[in-house]
């Protein structure tokens, strides 16, 4: 064999993988979008891009496609910039900083369905722990889940709190490694520390930052668990997202080729912003 | 008497149980070239962190022109470093890396662009300021490292080993023009380096540091030629510095050091020796005669290896239990030459006692 082919053939166990269980049900989601319903297991007549107009047609689309973002654009920028404070605090040579290291990981760790039932207890609007706390300090209790006005962003805050951990270790990992003399020359010239956070660390944690925006925004638009176990897209889909949305098309409406063109609506949607994110970071 | 530029007044640091700094006494005057010489893990760099501000002093005061640091933070001390890796801010151009700390130290933008313009002017590097580091040799690098801490006209230079990242022509190149650049700004300098060359070649005054404890602090001259104890007559001689045991012997109000490769005369001793007349005795390798021409073989050593240096030769040589290493000039040395004969007179001799390793005296030997 021709040495040139050899890295072919090494690469072509995963790309064969990779075909069989992401390139080919991806092609059977575009085929499924793209035809009507069958009976069963079969596909109808091709139908063009009719589902598609039928689904931006649909005002309870755009409602959702809105949420998600709100959700994506509120809960990433949040946690990431919690978590950025936190890892500065972890960063000091505190005594017994390892103790607030895995204190602030456990969420993490924790299985969302746990987080969930947790965050249910905590934010019930009847004598939960919050609105509790809330009374105790003399404010009206808040509708938490059950207000269409709250829930979005409750959901969020639930988010944030599961997330942040993750977030934070990998911002420690990067404070870490940067190089300490840059860190030092900016303090002898004269740099306090605001200003050396702004101007020498954050551009320093810059390759950090971009991981996590991408690991963070692919990661937060797949958000369903939470949706699903905690409010199921209520109250009258004022949680509502796309996975879930998807999820209700193909497995309670039965409308497989609706769900495929949410999802892949969906998928033209991350590709865009992580590409607007990648330009942004590499300019 | 005038306030010195820097004083350290009992400086002590520890980490633990580990003493990393003992109480430390050192003035260094206002535009001295000022190096501290040590192996690794001396204290030099801690000692260095201090002056700057980015370790905190367990013992003692630092004094810059007379107001103690302690308690001033580094931002406001106007000390300028220098680092062994040069720490240039990495996304910023060269220009910006010169200008940062001349900003942030309050100057508008057109005295910071004539300062920078200036520095780089002063260093060469003009052509540089729009690039970034990663797009210019280390060489480049630490020069722009030198212009960010001369831009800022600070009260005292710190560099913590700024040559060590350097390849051995670069080296060369830009110690002389740190040496330059000193000599012409008058700015007082405290230069860490575990270099002898360095040491040598840019200080003033040095000080030689072991195990957090200063050995000798004097002139490069002075400390070469009249090294305080065996450890910084070892640390300041390349290569290294032969030492064998000898005995002090008084014959005629001289004194004879009698070692296993030949006897010295000390014709002018000190009044006082110690008692015990053992002594350890320390030759560099560049201070001993020899002769090629050799009449006895009793008397002579068989050479075992030469390593030719280019103008020099390092010629070593066996004695019963040991090994002489000799620099001759490398035509003085016979192509055929199989044996050396050490040749007292001339050869400079240094003595340390064998319990603590102070020197007892240093001689050039005399013809006995």
């Amino acid at each position: 064999m021709k040495d040139a082919a050899r890295p072919y053939l090494y690469l072509f166990p995963t790309l064969a993988v990779l075909a069989v269980f992401t390139y080919f049900p991806l092609a059977r989601l575009v085929e499924l979008s793209l035809r009507a319903p069958g009976v069963g297991a079969s596909l109808g007549p091709w139908i063009g891009f009719s589902g598609y107009a039928k689904l931006f047609a649909n005002p309870l689309f755009w409602r959702v496609a809105g949420q998600t973002l709100l959700y994506v654009f509120a809960s990433v920028p949040i946690a990431m910039a919690v978590a950025l404070a936190l890892a500065l605090l972890l960063d000091q040579p505190l005594r017994g900083v390892g103790v607030f290291r895995v204190l602030y990981y456990t969420p993490v760790v924790m299985p969302t369905v746990a987080v969930a039932a947790l965050a249910l207890w905590m934010f019930n609007a009847n004598g939960g722990l919050i609105d509790y706390l809330l009374h105790a300090i003399g404010f009206a209790p808040v509708p938490w889940l059950v207000d269409g006005g709250w829930a979005l962003p409750t959901l969020i805050l639930i988010a944030v709190w599961k997330n942040v951990g993750y977030y934070m270790i990998i911002y420690l990992a990067g404070l870490q490694s940067l190089p300490r003399a840059v860190l030092d020359a900016a303090r002898l010239d004269g740099a306090r520390p605001i200003v050396r956070f702004f101007t020498v660390t954050l551009p320093l944690l810059r390759p950090t930052t971009f991981f996590l925006a991408v690991v963070a925004l692919v990661g937060s638009f797949q958000v369903f668990d939470f949706v699903n176990l905690m409010t199921q897209g209520g109250p009258s889909n004022a949680t509502n997202v796309l996975v879930y949305f998807a999820y209700q098309n193909g497995f309670e409406y039965f409308q497989l080729g609706l769900a495929a063109a949410v999802s892949l609506v969906m998928f033209a949607m991350v590709l865009l912003i992580l590409g607007a994110v990648a330009w942004a970071f590499n300019r | 008497m005038t306030e010195p530029a820097l004083r350290f007044a009992g400086v002590g640091k520890s980490y633990g149980s580990a003493r990393v700094l003992a109480d430390l006494n050192l003035e260094i005057a206002e535009g001295e070239f000022f190096v501290l010489l040590g192996p690794s893990g001396c204290g030099k760099t801690t000692l260095l962190r201090m002056t700057a501000g980015l370790q905190p002093i367990d013992r003692g005061e630092i004094y810059l022109r007379g107001a103690a640091l302690s308690l001033v933070p580094p931002e406001r001390r106007n000390i300028a470093m220098v680092f062994q890796d040069y720490a240039l801010y990495p996304h910023m151009t060269v220009y910006q890396n010169m200008a940062f700390g001349l900003r942030r130290h309050g100057h508008d933008r057109s005295e910071t662009d004539a300062r920078v313009r200036r520095t780089a002017a002063l260093l060469g590097i003009e052509s540089l300021l729009e690039r970034r580091p990663h797009q210019i040799s280390g060489g480049q690098q630490q020069r722009v490292a030198l212009g960010r801490a001369i831009a800022r006209d600070p009260v005292l230079y710190l560099m913590d080993e700024p040559l060590s990242n350097l390849d051995a022509q670069v080296r060369a190149s830009v110690r002389t023009e740190i040496k330059e650049l000193q000599r012409r700004l008058g700015v007082t300098t405290l230069y860490v380096t575990h270099d002898q060359v360095e040491a040598m070649t840019l200080g003033d005054r040095m000080a030689v540091l072991n195990d957090g404890v200063i050995q000798q602090v004097g002139r490069p001259i002075d400390v070469y030629r009249e090294p305080a104890n065996e450890f910084v007559a070892r640390f300041l001689a390349t290569p290294q510095l032969n030492v064998f045991d000898g005995t002090l012997e008084r014959i005629d109000g001289a004194v004879v050091v009698r070692t296993q490769v030949g006897a010295f005369a000390w014709t002018q001793p000190p009044a006082a020796l110690p008692e015990n007349p053992k002594v350890r005795v320390g030759m560099r390798p560049e201070e001993i005669k020899i002769s090629f021409d050799v009449a006895t073989e009793g008397a002579s050593l068989p050479i075992r290896l030469i390593e030719p240096l280019g103008s020099q030769i390092l010629v070593i040589a066996d004695f019963d239990g040991g090994e002489l290493t000799v620099s001759v000039p490398a035509d003085a040395m016979p192509r055929d030459a199989r044996r050396i004969a050490v040749v007292p007179a001339g050869c400079v001799v240094h003595l340390f006692d064998c319990a603590d390793g102070k020197a007892i005296g240093h001689f050039a030997a005399g013809s006995s």
